[in-house]
């Protein structure tokens, strides 16, 4: 136990999150779940308000590290909602602890396992024969790609590079490895290639309660592409990148990244009055998808609330001011 | 095959893109030709106008989507055929090369300004324009509205692959105009901040539509979606003739290395790359195109070619 009274695992996990030794959406949330469950295992109460007092301290200690990243809260909100609903039935710290430990587990359980289920579950929806668009550099698409590719389905991707980082060639690296046939282009060309193509499928950073995606910037305009050409556009978004705020009306804010990543410094020396804006993501509205695979099954965008209630709960304004995520950030 | 030095210069030039945009292209290839008659030792005007003709369908095989181009040496083809006809010599076939292409490159000038004066009509007070690839017209449009005492901004367009976004950045600075830039896949997202959409054209089809650099189509189709205004920039010089006769503007492909170094291509073994030079907006995203004659609907292009007097279906099979 620390100065504040919480586990010292919890203080590393913490710690770890902060400095960015834990990264990506999924390793996050986790993160964060198993300090709660730790707390859950170890905390001293001895009454159903103490313990939940424990819980809670926990929970602002970790949500503090890295408010940026939808699937951190959502992990931490995953377990208090269902420590809550059991605080309904029960007094019993035991009682307590073992809900805790469970919806934990639960949580562990299912995001470990989600990006293969969505692979599974997205890849009946591909073809074959299909030729795909992918953008940036999502796990759960390439999930529902290989998935496909695995059934024997004889598809195509056309990856775009994703500037300013070039996401697309890890996309393009880890297809190619695969043995799938991948053509590479800059994002600016995909409405040229759109007649070729038959889905679009992308990932998520974030899914709002209206089903809106916000994924990496230039997603939007592909997705209008798409549309205006009469291609499917399929999001693969886990349970936990759904944003419980948005529900009740926040609106996602978008981080700006360093202008140094469109334009080089020395180059931008010799443009002192130039502006950059470097925005992350942008946000593609749910008129321009079609479905979103999740790994609870496929729902239309506009199901996305129903996903946002079942897993999270209902959210009221002051649970909010607990678990704001202040603005969405990329996660490596 | 006739060969020239100032030919082969100029060819490779064209070749290792120095020249941003079909404006900078066409005069430059231009000035070749007149440069390698001046230079020819042809014995009778049959060899000469093999000659010329041959260089010129060099030039325009070096950028066949620059309609400009072509029809500058079009143009150039025309008026040394008609002089020939009429007898003349070699010398002064000569001197009408040279006589032709300065007119030419002047008119070129002169459509420039009449374009920025009429384009810059358009533009309000208080705009914020987005600009797409490198664009001669563009910026005349531009400096022409500053001229008259509108305040504007711009945001410019990176332009991937090879940035052109960066050169038109400069240009605007250098106008001092409120520049920002941004990633091409970041129109979308700051469509709302903008009130109408500027580019130029690398052609003109009959149907109005617009072959331009690659990502244009993108970008004109959330304009159009968002109810920003898309104005294209384009003298009538650019307006293809041969599509309507049913030809379709040929998309040149580019050196796949631009997208991914040649260095870096060991990592991606057996990855193809597809990299168009440019793309076709239609003439649904189209609002208007400024050119020197005045502000067409896209769909009076098919007017725009019909008036042109120095394209004529004879004229077409004979710069071939």
């Amino acid at each position: 136990m620390d100065k504040a009274g919480l586990p010292t695992e919890v203080r590393d996990i913490a710690e770890g999150i902060r400095e960015m030794r834990i990264r990506g959406a999924g390793e996050l949330a986790r993160s964060a779940v198993k300090a709660l469950m730790i707390v859950c295992k170890k905390s001293p109460a001895k009454d159903a308000q103490s313990f939940v007092e424990d819980l809670r301290a926990a929970a602002a200690a970790l949500l503090e590290t890295r408010p940026t990243a939808v699937s951190l809260p959502n992990g931490i909100r995953y377990v208090m909602h269902r420590v809550n609903q059991a605080r309904t039935r029960t007094d019993d710290v035991e009682q307590l602890r073992l809900a805790g430990v469970k919806a934990a587990e639960e949580f562990i359980e299912n995001s470990t396992t989600a990006i293969q289920r969505i692979g599974e579950i997205g890849a009946h929806r591909i073809q074959d024969g299909d030729v795909l668009l992918t953008h940036c550099n999502s796990s759960a698409a390439i999930s529902v790609i290989k998935s496909a590719w695995q059934m024997g389905k004889k598809i195509r991707v056309y990856a775009t590079e994703t500037r300013p980082r070039f996401q697309g060639r890890l996309t393009a690296g880890l297809l190619l490895k695969e043995g799938i046939p991948v053509t590479m282009i800059v994002d600016s060309a995909a409405r040229y290639f759109m007649k070729e193509i038959d889905k679009v499928i992308v990932g998520a950073d974030a899914v709002a309660a209206n089903g809106a995606v916000v994924n990496k910037i230039g997603t939007s305009m592909i997705a209008l592409a798409a549309k205006e050409s009469n291609v499917r556009t399929f999001v693969a978004a886990e349970t936990y990148k759904f944003s419980p705020e948005t529900m009740i009306g926040e609106v996602v804010a978008i981080e700006r990244r360093s202008t140094d990543e469109v334009i080089g410094e020395d180059e931008l020396r010799t443009l002192p009055s130039l502006e950059v804006k470097n925005p992350s993501f942008d946000v593609t509205p749910p008129e321009y998808i079609d479905l979103i695979i999740t790994e609870r099954g496929i729902i239309p965008p506009q199901g996305a609330i129903l996903v946002l209630q079942e897993v999270m709960g209902a959210i009221t304004p002051e649970e909010l001011e607990e678990y704001k995520t202040f603005t969405l950030a990329e996660v490596d | 095959m006739p060969s020239s030095k100032v030919i082969n210069e100029v060819l490779d030039r064209i070749k290792s893109k120095e020249f941003r945009g079909p404006t900078r292209v066409t005069q430059a290839a231009l000035r070749a030709l007149s440069d390698a008659s001046r230079a020819s030792r042809s014995g009778s005007t049959r060899e000469f106008l093999e000659e010329q003709a041959g260089y010129g369908d060099l030039l325009i095989k070096a950028r066949p989507t620059a309609v400009l181009l072509a029809n500058g040496v079009r143009q150039v083809m025309d008026a040394v055929r008609k002089g020939a006809d009429q007898g003349l010599k070699v010398s002064e076939l000569q001197e009408t090369v040279s006589k032709t292409v300065d007119s030419f490159l002047i008119q070129m000038e002169r459509s420039a300004a009449q374009i920025g004066e009429i384009g810059a009509r358009r533009i309000r007070n208080g705009d914020t324009i987005l600009c797409y690839g490198y664009s001669t017209s563009v910026l005349s449009i531009v400096q022409r509205a500053l001229e008259q005492g509108k305040d504007l901004k711009v945001v410019v367009c990176e332009s991937r692959p090879e940035f052109e976004g960066r050169l038109m950045a400069k240009e605007f600075l250098k106008l001092k105009v409120p520049t920002t830039m941004i990633i091409d896949s970041a129109v979308s997202h700051f469509i709302k901040d903008i009130d109408r959409v500027l580019t130029g054209a690398d052609a003109v089809s009959a149907n109005g539509a617009v072959i331009n650099k690659i990502g244009t189509s993108m970008i004109a189709a959330v304009a159009h979606y968002s109810r920003v205004n898309v104005f294209v920039a384009a003298s009538i010089h650019k307006f293809s003739p041969e599509t309507i006769f049913g030809e379709l503007v040929e998309i040149e492909e580019q050196d796949p290395s631009l997208i991914i170094p040649s260095e870096m291509m060991s990592q991606f073994w057996g990855m193809e790359i597809r990299n168009p030079a440019f793309d076709v907006t239609p003439p649904e995203h189209i609002d208007l195109i400024v050119t020197e004659r005045g502000v067409i609907p896209p769909q009076g292009a098919i007017m725009i070619l019909r008036r042109h007097e120095e394209i004529s279906l004879g004229g077409l099979t004979g710069a071939q």
